[in-house]
């Protein structure tokens, strides 16, 4: 249960990064777009926030990129994926993701062009296989602080 | 639990590599889609599994993604913290850019609503202090999930390497004893021999 437990702590920061998203529509909505400007901060570092390349809610840009909006919204899910059925990991995970790196490559360099939901889905499946990594790995954690707990308390 | 040693020093590294990455002007557009973080993830566990004895699972892959995340988000905050501090008004124009930047006009309510704010917090640091935990979580995130991937990828073929290196090869020496080689002059006294030779 400790485990489910910590797990949850996660999906709950998971939920406010979604949260802070959504921001800059949910403040425009009951009209005060000026907070917009703190949630397009917080992602400034970690998203180029192209408008083309963003959905918009409500007519306001959401703070990161489509593909971005899709890696948030894939680890939160995949981390409850894990949480309901705890599968495990196997290689073929690599698989979405070497999808998505490839379509970003494709991007960059100019050889394609792929279209907002393209992005999204690709960062959704991303950000699904994430959330089950950090999912097996937070548990795996757990299990290696008890093993830890136990050698201590026999020596 | 003999991998513990090596923790301290791959947090360390990576997360400097990471902060520095991450803050220094042009470097810091490879932050894009948090390319820094997901690869300092996997950069950790690849140098945990190079230098573990002991197999590596995905808990201490989680982990030390984690804290070296945590590291870089800490040097990355403190830089961005200094920056405001040093230049108080490039809040204010890092808040109308984000708006600029979208094709919105900021609004006229910006102004009034950061002096509410600093007003309301005491100190637009606390400002500061809100967009770093945002970005220690980022980070955190990021750099477990590089650190798990990085397992996922590099530990098969490390622990083939390991179990390569624990088996004990049998050598020339052990299978076959060389002899010692008949010029060789020994200590020993053989009085037969000497006769033999007068």
């Amino acid at each position: 249960m400790r485990i489910q437990f910590r797990l949850l702590i996660w999906g709950l920061l998971l939920i406010l990064l979604n949260l802070m998203n959504l921001l800059p529509s949910l403040v425009a909505k009951i009209g005060k777009k000026e907070l917009a400007g703190i949630s397009y901060l917080i992602f400034s570092p970690f998203c180029h926030q192209i408008s083309s390349r963003s959905f918009h809610l409500w007519e306001v840009q959401l703070a990161v990129c489509c593909r971005c909006t899709g890696i948030y919204l894939g680890l939160l899910l995949g981390i409850i994926f894990f949480i309901i059925f705890s599968p495990k990991i196997s290689q073929l995970a690599l698989v979405p993701i070497l999808i998505m790196v490839g379509d970003g490559l494709a991007n960059w360099l100019g050889l394609v062009s792929s279209p907002s939901w393209l992005r999204f889905t690709l960062g959704l499946g991303f950000g699904f296989v994430g959330g089950w990594l950090l999912g097996t790995g937070f548990s795996q954690l757990e299990a290696l602080k008890e093993k830890k707990w136990q050698t201590r308390n026999i020596t | 639990m003999a991998n513990q040693k090596y923790y301290l020093k791959i947090f360390l590294l990576v997360g400097l590599g990471i902060g520095i990455l991450s803050s220094a002007p042009i470097l810091s557009l490879g932050n894009c889609c948090c390319l820094w973080s997901i690869a300092g993830g996997i950069f950790s566990a690849w140098l945990l599994c190079r230098w573990a004895e002991e197999p590596v699972d995905y808990g201490q892959g989680t982990l030390v993604g984690l804290f070296s995340g945590l590291v870089g988000g800490i040097i990355f905050s403190f830089f961005k913290a200094l920056s405001f501090y040093l230049n108080p008004s490039s809040l204010k124009y890092s808040l109308e850019q984000s708006f600029e930047f979208r094709g919105m006009e900021p609004p006229p309510e910006l102004e009034q609503f950061l002096e509410q704010l600093t007003s309301a917090l005491a100190h637009p640091l606390w400002i500061v202090l809100i967009t770093s935990f945002f970005s220690l979580l980022i980070f955190a995130i990021m750099t477990t999930l590089g650190g798990v991937l990085g397992v996922l990828i590099f530990e098969p073929r490390f622990a083939v390497k390991r179990t390569m290196k624990k088996t004990p090869q049998p050598t020339v020496s052990e299978t076959k004893p060389t002899p010692p080689e008949p010029s060789e002059k020994t200590e020993l006294y053989f009085p037969r021999k000497e006769k033999e030779e007068e």
